[in-house]
């Protein structure tokens, strides 16, 4: 028997022992028993397993760690809130008259003067509205149409 | 709507003990991949626990074009073949040749299986072969009669062609046997 014949031999055996394994047919073909020998012990190799309660502490691990990364989310917008208030009340009253002194007239474009407060509210205009979106994908997934 | 679909959205919406559920319903499949892969308990034990965080960070792309167990074990097979890829352990072994011998001692003729099947030495002998396998081997084997995965499932998880799937599960079987055969032979 050729090579070719040969694998294609126990092809058909280890298939038909695959079949009489599924249907529970009856047994006495010693080459057939031997690839269903292969087949139950491949389902009854003892194998060690996880903890019984592994289902339970690695969601426990992702619950409590998104409460507290809410938490802590929480604590840090509170912060920053702080330190923008904070800075904002400080460094406003020195440098407003400073900056609303500086009129800005684009160069090449006939516009009226634009004050640097006006820019300075289109940056924050603009980042609070990046800021909310970037939550949004983070807690929601992409923004609702 | 699906189980898969159910469980899915009870996750992302937070659902108390959705996430758990999820878990108990594919770690037997989870562990049978990694374990299989790894053959570490403890480091397969850490990397399932890193398929399920995985799992769960990126459950909101999971879109639904195949089963959920299958995606699950797309990321299980990720995760443990990245690890063995860390610790240089090769996972795919080039033993080409052991299709050569196909003929047989036939030491298996007559043999009886139930009796076989209870003889709990012939049984740990078998299991330790197994162990024996080359890591995709026995973990596709594994997969295939133990978890019952069909072969497309099979070859959707592990990224290879439904072909090789078959190759692979015919060699494992093919060896198992040659062991078994030989281990009858030096029984009787």
């Amino acid at each position: 028997m050729n090579k070719f014949d040969a694998t294609e031999r126990e092809a058909r055996l280890q298939a038909a022992a695959e079949q009489a394994e599924r249907n529970d047919l009856p047994v006495g073909d010693a080459e057939l028993d031997a690839y269903r020998l292969v087949i139950r012990a491949v389902r009854e190799a003892a194998m060690p397993g996880l903890p019984e309660d592994f289902a339970r502490r690695v969601s426990v691990r992702i619950s409590p760690t998104a409460d507290q990364a809410s938490f802590e989310d929480g604590m840090v917008t509170l912060l920053l809130l702080g330190m923008a208030l904070g800075g904002g009340g400080y460094f406003l009253p020195r440098f407003w008259p400073l900056l609303a002194s500086l009129p800005l007239r684009l160069p090449t474009m006939n516009l009226p003067a634009v004050s640097w407060h006006w820019i300075v509210a289109a940056g924050l205009a603009i980042s609070l509205a990046w800021l909310i979106d970037r939550f949004w994908h983070e807690h929601h997934g992409a923004m609702p149409a | 709507m699906s189980e898969d679909q159910a469980v899915v959205t009870a996750v992302l919406a937070g659902e108390p003990g959705a996430f758990e559920r999820l878990i108990q319903r594919h770690q037997a499949l989870v562990w049978h991949m990694v374990y299989r892969m790894v053959a570490q308990p403890e480091d397969a034990r850490e990397l399932c626990q890193d398929v399920f965080l995985r799992v769960h960070d990126r459950l909101r792309q999971f879109r639904f074009e195949s089963s959920l167990a299958t995606w699950i074990g797309r990321v299980a097979f990720n995760v443990a073949t990245r690890h063995l890829q860390k610790k240089k352990i090769a996972w795919v072994s080039a033993d080409e040749d052991e299709g050569e011998n196909s003929e047989y001692m036939r030491a298996s003729d007559g043999f009886d299986l139930a009796e076989a099947c209870a003889d709990q030495e012939l049984m740990r002998h078998m299991a330790a072969e197994i162990e024996r396998l080359p890591a995709l081997q026995r973990t596709l084997v594994t997969l295939y009669h133990l978890d019952e995965l069909g072969i497309g499932d099979i070859a959707a998880s592990t990224g290879l062609p439904e072909g090789t799937v078959k190759n692979y599960l015919f060699r494992a079987r093919h060896r198992l046997r040659q062991q078994l055969e030989t281990r009858l032979g030096v029984l009787a």
